[in-house]
């Protein structure tokens, strides 16, 4: 018995439909980027239109510096990579805590020392950039003008530790920075985003940065 | 109640016969279930590699993951389109009858360009495209399950594999691991018993056989027929399939098959006969297979192959009869008439030998034979093999070819040449024989006498020896039923009694002696006493006397009273040439030749005889009943096979009728009677013949006597007084000697009666 011919008529739109919503869809893009550090199980999404500063450069920013503290820390990175909206940032304003009118954010895994592992504490990941609980706990008069915003303990399922948003004048430049630094459970590694710029341009993109601070996920090996 | 009828046959008119696809206007309608498939199968994989992108990324949004799995998984995307197209030109073809006819056209000149390519590179070509789709598709998945670039994937895979096994699969793989142990044995145990020989692996040619022309011309145009397919198949014919040979054992059938070997420019398989026995049920099944789908393989590879099994029988049957069989009646030595003192077997023509063979057994046909061989299904599976189905073979072509929405192709033409040897046709299977599987059947009889020339100067060739030209034809004549086995055997018994001689070097009296030996068996030196070697004489001399008289049909091969270990003596004839009709005459001379030995004994013993003449007697019987009652030589014509068949009765009665005495009663006389009768008045005729030649009897048992054994010369020689090759037959014209002959004669019949030394001493020349 032959089938009639309207099933056959109305059964190629399907199936032309499916095909070609799934060619349509396939010319656009992703809305966000996706760096991750799978061995780690770390994930953070940044912007499209973010520029990235790739690992490379910023690996070879940090081998420059002649402090050798700095060079047994760097020895110790197992990733980091870091995104800005304006392209003549480079990675030596990565590294630089001089004030930088686009935001950029910069995310590091990196092992501890067995000393830094049995010290370590949230207040130690609070000065993962500046010393700030020293700022608070016995201010000076060398101790600059802050302002924390938030701080909060942050829970992943692979590390936990603290959140905190602040802002500091330093040189006269006023610049805020959104911290997230985490500590695995067996207190080897560290994993830190710092999203940062001044305050005017922090301000401007308050909601991209809390969205990518956000993002921001540890899963642990 | 008519209506009811009627609906039947409604029916059958409505719904006839299903329509061909060649007279189809449209495809064939899909079901839902064809026209989505690869659809869903696709759309499935997608989601599910988008399901894994986001697994593996947890922040990662479900749009995101799709525009990745897009971006990374573009071909999925690309076969989505493919099979979209290939809807649409279902749906096209499904609806316009001129897309479909131009479609059908156009894959057919698709077709026709891809058959360019030999059959055999095509077959490798999709083996290679196979293979390497295999791989691809492989690299692909692993590639997606393991995070890696597909080919780092593919050597990731085996140890992930095995480290990422949980319980389960292990547990699983055990299992598996007990059936590959069987999957081992059963293929360790399909091995063997087939052998492939390449062109010149072998180098016996054609030239190597002798005196099987006949046979050989034949196998040489199938062999042609396989080298060059396209000089029959242009034609409309076919290339024929299958060839058995057949005949008596050693008259080198497996040789000619050896030459086919050598002589074809295809791959020669060798199949063992004892190949498809096996110890567990379907390994036998499976041997065939596998040999099959060799054969298979190396016809696309050389266009050709030839397979040979040798000694067919051990394939067996399945017990039935095979009628229309050549018949074999090789139950000679088992007959009274063969184990007689004389040995009548030896004197008598082959065919009157092979008649008297079959009264004396009852031909029961094959059956019963059933099994034998592989057993187990193998002959079947053998068969099926030979002319089964032609079915498309093959996963792509079965498979994806229907997937694609075409036809599988029909098989190529697998030019296989099948042949099989037997001594024992009639144990083959019926349907093995059928035209298709075996299409021509050789009978490789005994070789032609120049075939047996040539085979005695090629085995001379090899040996010192002084035979002459005339002799060796003359061995081949007096060598009939030769065949190249028991040629060779001839030659190295000469050669044997020449050593033991002190010589190296084969003489004419070594080949004579030595084909003696081989036809009688060693002489058992038992010395007779004078008077019974004088009657043993005396009854092979009648026999041998009658024979050179009466007899044209034959010719005496040697007489001999040396006692062997089934005779005392005897006479052994040969047909000095190929005859296929007998005659009424001829086998009346049979029955004299056999009837001598008691007519003479009664004439030359004064009315006496002895028991050896029972095996004569019972040939003489069997040919004159046979007369009487089946050839139409009697006096009555209806045969009496069908009158026992039908149990109308043979003329006059069966078993005894009355004889009334006049001509239409003697006419309808019984068979038994009428059989007596005709034996009667040859028996008289004998004793006439053998009364006029009674100088010449005396004469030659004499020569026995004397000699002992006598060759078919020296026979002639002392009957008509001429030279032999041992014996100068001129003497025994002499008065003289006749005289003291007949004297000696007469003195040991009265020492017979008397039992007593005769004192006459035998005469000497």
């Amino acid at each position: 018995m032959l089938k009639s011919p309207l099933l056959v008529l109305r059964s190629i739109p399907v199936v032309v439909g499916i095909a070609m919503s799934l060619l349509l869809s396939s010319c656009g893009t992703t809305t966000q980027q996706y760096p991750a550090f799978k061995k780690e199980g770390v994930y953070f999404a940044v912007p499209n239109n973010w520029h990235e500063i790739t690992t490379k450069q910023l690996n070879a920013q940090e081998a420059l510096a002649t402090d050798a503290a700095a060079k047994d820390r760097a020895a110790m990175v197992q990733w980091q990579d870091a995104f800005t909206t304006d392209k003549t940032i480079t990675a030596a304003d990565v590294f630089n805590l001089k004030s930088v009118d686009a935001p950029v954010a910069f995310v590091r895994v990196r092992s501890l020392f067995p000393d830094e592992t049995n010290s370590v504490s949230n207040n130690s990941l609070r000065n993962m950039v500046v010393p700030l609980t020293t700022w608070v706990t016995s201010p000076t008069a060398k101790t600059p003008v802050y302002e924390i915003f938030d701080d909060q303990d942050r829970i992943e399922k692979g590390a936990r530790g603290v959140r905190t948003v602040f802002s500091f004048t330093l040189n006269g430049e006023k610049q805020s920075i959104d911290q997230t630094a985490l500590l695995s459970p067996d207190r080897s590694t560290i994993y830190v985003l710092l999203i940062r710029c001044s305050s005017l341009c922090f301000e401007k993109n308050k909601s991209a940065i809390t969205k990518i601070a956000e993002s921001f996920t540890v899963r642990g090996k | 109640m008519s209506e009811i009828e009627q609906k039947p046959v409604d029916t059958l008119d409505k719904f006839g016969s299903r329509e061909r696809d060649s007279d189809r206007k449209v495809r064939v309608h899909l079901s839902l279930f064809d026209r989505t498939k690869f659809t869903s199968l696709f759309l499935i994989t997608f989601l599910v590699l988008i399901w894994a992108e986001m697994a593996d990324n947890p922040i990662l949004s479900f749009n995101d993951a799709l525009v990745n799995t897009l971006n990374t998984r573009w071909w999925l995307v690309a076969l989505l389109l493919v099979e979209a197209v290939r809807q649409i030109h279902f749906a096209l073809a499904e609806l316009l009858s001129k897309y479909h006819g131009f479609w059908l056209r156009y894959f057919e000149f698709i077709d026709r360009q891809v058959h360019r390519l030999s059959d055999w590179t095509r077959y490798r070509l999709s083996r290679v495209i196979k293979a390497l789709l295999f791989v691809a598709m492989l690299a692909v998945i692993l590639g997606a399950v393991y995070k890696e670039t597909p080919v780092r994937a593919l050597f990731y895979a085996p140890k992930a594999l095995w480290s990422a096994l949980p319980m389960l699969g292990q547990l699983l793989f055990a299992v598996v691991f007990i059936v590959i142990q069987f999957v081992a044995m059963f293929w360790f145990l399909s091995r063997g018993g087939i052998d492939t020989y390449f062109p010149d692996d072998i180098r016996t040619r054609f030239s190597d056989v002798w005196g099987q022309d006949h046979v050989l011309n034949r196998i040489r145009e199938n062999l042609l027929f396989l080298e060059r397919p396209e000089e029959i198949e242009k034609h409309g014919g076919y290339v024929p399939g299958g060839i058995l040979l057949w005949g008596p054992p050693g008259t080198g059938k497996t040789l000619m098959a050896e030459s086919m070997a050598g002589e074809t420019g295809k791959p020669f398989v060798f199949v063992d006969p004892g190949a498809f026995n096996a110890m567990f049920f379907g390994v036998g099944v499976m041997k065939v297979k596998s040999l099959f789908r060799k054969l298979r393989k190396l016809a696309l590879r050389y266009g050709g192959v030839v397979v040979f099994f040798d000694e067919a029988d051990s394939l067996g049957n399945r017990g039935n009869i095979s009628s229309g069989g050549p018949q074999r009646f090789n139950a000679k030595s088992q007959s009274a008439i063969f184990g007689d003192a004389c040995h009548g077997g030896n004197y008598l023509s082959e065919s009157a030998v092979s008649i008297l063979a079959r009264e004396n057994f009852v031909v029961g046909g094959a059956g019963g034979r059933g099994g034998g061989g592989g057993g187990m299904g193998t002959l079947q599976s053998l068969l099926t093999e030979l002319s089964g189905l032609k079915k498309p073979r093959g996963f792509f072509n079965r498979i994806v070819r229907r997937t694609l929405g075409l036809r599988p192709k029909n098989p190529p033409k697998y030019r296989i040449l099948v042949v099989m040897a037997t001594n024992m046709p009639e144990a083959l299977d019926e349907a093995l024989l059928r035209p298709g599987r075996i299409d021509r059947m050789y009978r490789v009889g005994y070789p032609s006498k120049a075939g047996r020339i040539r085979t005695y100067e090629g085995y001379l060739a090899k040996v010192s020896h002084s035979l002459t030209e005339a002799e060796i034809d003359k061995l081949a004549t007096i060598t009939p039923y030769a065949t190249g086995a028991t040629i060779k055997d001839t030659i190295n018994e000469a050669l044997i009694t020449a050593i033991r001689n002190g010589r190296t070097s084969i003489t004419w009296p070594d080949v004579i002696k030595a084909k003696q030996l081989k036809e009688l068996g060693p002489s058992e030196d038992v010395e007779y006493i004078e008077r019974e070697r004088h009657a043993v004489a005396v009854h092979e001399a009648c026999h041998a006397v009658m024979a050179h008289r009466v007899r044209q049909h034959m010719a005496i091969d040697l007489a001999t009273i040396e006692k062997g270990s089934d005779y005392l003596g005897m006479v052994a004839s040969i047909p000095p040439d190929d005859q296929f009709t007998r005659w009424r005459t001829e086998y009346e001379s049979d029955i004299l030749v056999s009837l001598a030995s008691l007519a003479g004994e009664r004439l030359f013993f004064d009315g006496d005889n002895s028991s050896g003449v029972s095996g004569d007697l019972e040939s003489a019987t069997t040919i004159a009943s046979l007369m009487e009652g089946q050839w139409g030589m009697g006096s009555t014509i209806s045969s009496h096979a069908t009158a026992r068949r039908f149990e109308t009765g043979s003329p006059g009665g069966g078993k005894g009728g009355k004889s009334k005495g006049d001509t239409q009663a003697n006419m309808r006389m019984a068979l038994a009677d009428r059989i007596e009768q005709n034996l009667g008045v040859l028996i008289v005729k004998a004793e006439e013949i053998l009364k006029k030649n009674r100088n010449e009897v005396l004469a030659l048992a004499h020569a026995l006597e004397i000699h002992k054994t006598l060759s078919g010369e020296d026979v002639a020689a002392v009957i008509d007084g001429t030279v032999g090759s041992i014996v100068d037959g001129r003497p025994y014209k002499e008065k003289a000697l006749l005289a003291q002959i007949e004297r000696y004669h007469k003195a040991a019949v009265s020492a017979h009666f008397e039992h007593r030394t005769p004192d006459v001493e035998i005469p000497h020349i």
